[in-house]
């Protein structure tokens, strides 16, 4: 099973991706901690919204960020997917849903990120990361300590070094 | 110049064990080649043709004499004995060993360097005027602002990962030495009608395969705003920019399918949100900064004196009058003057530079100003406070040093990638033809009398020669496994800027030297009075130079 590192702690990732409205059984809202795409999640508004509000988001960066301004309100969980690592739209996505959407909950990175990335998604406001390997995990949580101090204002620091040196 | 303090150094000590982690990690077989790969080029290492290369920053091109003997010992003792000034005022090496690499930056580290985004697709070193600080056109000293983006851009958590490489230069003078016609943002600094300082942004140049004149989307942008406009249109890219097609994924495509009006508006809208943020520059910082690019202790001399004095001596001695014209520029202090150490004599790739050599240059630097040197985008080396009294002894010691090659802004003094002999994206050998040309124009007064010409080399489209903004470009292309090259006439770097115009069909490596030979005699033959080049390149346009080129042998 994928691990979840969340906070410094270890634990199994056992949200469920929904991705049709049919998967959304009473079993998994009730039991479940369940995500869905921004239109699927669209849809439960109007059509069932006890289920959207149980539901998280599922993000990829192919959404126009203006357009999840308004529901990070109501959501505790968004996760946004990295198709490839190397794609780093993620990133902004993560600092416009902090700093401009204000959003104080849990922010989760899944997908192909690499553990290299990790210090540098915490610095964007991500709070939590789904580790694929197992065998990584030790490895993975020393990388996101890679540096003890940076230049720039981001999500974790909101001061630049140049207004704390 | 700057000097790093202990957050400056605990910030790169860390990104050299962060490298170390991931090279063992690689060697074990632990991080896929796939996934080191941007990781390692952002720690400036390429793997090319025969060998690693590694990449290291200078920062707007500043070195000081004891980052200078460390470069040098370095050489020697990781790599072959050499190292080559890039066109984006870096130093690379081409022979390190991958499992030495941490070690190597370990050791710049010592000295205040790093290999830190000298490549990959995140924002790379930023450039300016080899005359910063010094030159008389100059307005407003651009290092200070490039130390601030430097600081701003380095580990940006957010832009590691863009669409693609991103370049910032930074212009303060009246000329454009920068060109920063040609970067993804071009920032010329500026004062509004109050007097206070600022940025004309332009947004979207570049060469490579899609040359682009930049443009300019803000007209004034006060310097505290500095640093949240740059995020606020590295922001937009970074969302907005195509990842589909590595040749459209540059910031010129995005602003050119948007037109640069429209993208003015969304970064602007962007910049509306985070303009007052804490990235907001202080004012204690901007001082912070120029606190670093102060005159050095310069001493009151005597300029007329110092200038008879030189007039005499080149009046008896034609060599030293010829260096003293093409290599030796004002200074903004009566007395003093720039010189330019050529690193373009004829049978030396553009560029190279050894360790001995690098070390003389330290010694050059101390001796004679103030212990700073820089390194140019056109592939040379400035001392910049030289006193003018001095000058001829400097001369004489540059001479057996192998530095007073007097042909800076000649064609002779081209800017040439390694191509073909050392890059593994090479069409075609891009060195061997800037040598054949050099010997074929071997008669310094002839090259003196063609004046000031721009001759750029590159070995492939990427246009790391930047073939496009040459007087005269040359575009290694092949064909059919064979190598070729292709003329482009009427570029300029400058403020006037424009993108070569491609003279016709290719030719081959030994034809080089005539067809450049053919270009300058028709430049001889229709130039009115003493004009340039590329003045009478705009007066005449490229037909005489086709038809005198193309001519069949009658
Ligand atoms: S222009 Fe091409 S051949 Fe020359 S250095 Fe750049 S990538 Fe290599």
């Amino acid at each position: 099973m994928p691990k979840l590192v969340k906070n410094g702690q270890l634990g199994d990732d056992t949200t469920v991706v929904v991705t049709d409205a049919s998967m959304l059984t009473d079993a998994v809202v009730e039991s479940a901690d369940f995500v869905v795409s921004l239109d699927l999640y669209n849809q439960l508004l109007s059509e069932a919204p006890e289920k959207a509000a149980k539901a998280g988001l599922l993000l990829n960066g192919d959404q126009d960020p203006a357009s999840v301004k308004q529901l990070v309100k109501q959501v505790s969980l968004i996760c946004i997917e990295f198709p490839v690592f190397t794609d780093g739209r993620g990133f902004s996505l993560a600092r416009m849903i902090r700093d401009h959407f204000d959003y104080t909950g849990e922010l989760r990175a899944t997908g192909a990120f690499i553990q290299d990335q990790l210090f540098f998604l915490k610095r964007c406001g991500f709070s939590s990361f789904v580790v694929a390997d197992e065998t990584k995990l030790e490895s993975a949580i020393q990388s996101l300590n890679d540096f003890t101090d940076c230049y720039q204002a981001a999500a974790d620091e909101p001061q630049p070094l140049y207004r704390r040196r | 110049m700057y000097v790093y303090d202990e957050h400056d150094h605990q910030i790169i000590r860390e990104r050299v064990a962060q490298f170390r982690r991931q090279t063992d990690r690689f060697l074990a077989g632990e991080l896929k080649n796939e996934e080191f790969l941007p990781l390692r080029l952002q720690n400036g290492l390429y793997v090319q043709r025969l060998a690693p290369m590694l990449r290291i920053a200078v920062p707007y091109g500043m070195l000081n004499s004891k980052q200078l003997r460390k470069l040098a010992h370095i050489c020697r003792h990781y790599d072959k004995g050499y190292c080559h000034v890039t066109t984006r005022q870096n130093i690379q090496l081409n022979w390190p060993q991958l499992e030495e690499v941490p070690d190597i930056l370990a050791e710049l580290a010592e000295v205040e360097m790093h290999a830190v985004q000298t490549s990959g697709n995140c924002i790379r070193n930023t450039t300016t005027d080899q005359f910063a600080g010094v030159a008389p056109d100059e307005s407003i000293d651009p290092r200070p602002y490039c130390e601030i983006i430097r600081q701003w851009s380095t580990f940006h958590p957010e832009f590691a990962f863009l669409p693609r490489k991103f370049k910032i230069a930074v212009c303060g003078s009246e000329e454009d030495r920068a060109a920063i016609h040609f970067h993804d943002i071009g920032l010329q600094l500026v004062r509004n009608d109050k007097g206070a300082i600022g940025f004309q942004v332009l947004v979207g140049g570049g060469l490579g395969r899609t040359p682009v004149i930049g443009s300019v989307i803000r007209e004034f942008l006060p310097e505290q705003d500095l640093l949240t406009y740059l995020e606020a249109i590295l922001r937009i890219y970074n969302l907005q920019g195509r990842r589909d097609n590595k040749y459209k994924a540059r910031i010129k495509i995005l602003v050119k399918a948007m037109g640069p009006a429209a993208f003015a508006e969304i970064v602007e809208k962007e910049w509306a949100q985070i303009s007052e943020t804490p990235t907001l520059l202080t004012e204690k910082e901007i001082n912070r900064a120029k606190s670093y690019f102060t005159a050095p202790p310069y001493q009151t001399l005597d300029e007329a004196s110092a200038q008879q004095q030189l007039n005499e001596q080149a009046a008896s001695e034609k060599a030293f009058s010829n260096w003293l014209s093409r290599n030796v520029c004002g200074h903004q202090i009566s007395g003093y003057r720039a010189v330019t150490l050529s690193l373009k004599p004829t049978g030396v790739a553009p560029g190279d530079i050894t360790d001995k050599q690098l070390e003389q240059i330290a010694d050059f630097a101390d001796r004679y100003s103030f212990g700073e040197v820089r390194a140019t985008h056109e592939q040379n080396i400035v001392l910049a406070d030289v006193p003018a009294a001095q000058l001829y002894a400097l001369w004489q010691e540059l001479r057996p040093a192998g530095f007073a090659t007097a042909n800076i802004g000649t064609l002779n003094d081209m800017i040439c990638c390694p191509g073909g002999d050392f890059c593994s994206l090479a069409n075609a050998k891009s060195i061997p033809i800037a040598e054949a040309i050099q010997r074929e124009f071997d008669d310094l007064d002839y090259l003196y009398d063609l004046g000031d010409i721009d001759l750029n080399i590159s070995g492939c489209m990427n246009a790391c020669g930047h073939h496009h903004i040459g007087h005269i470009g040359i575009l290694g292309v092949d064909k059919k496994g064979e190598e070729f090259y292709q003329v482009q006439l009427g570029g300029n770097a400058g403020k006037q800027a424009a993108l070569g115009k491609v003279l016709g069909p290719s030719f081959g490596a030994d034809e080089m030297p005539s067809v450049v030979r053919k270009v300058i005699d028709v430049f001889v033959a229709n130039r009115i009075d003493g004009e340039t080049f590329s003045e009478t390149y705009l007066r005449v346009g490229i037909e005489p130079f086709k038809e005198r080129v193309y001519a069949k042998a009658s």
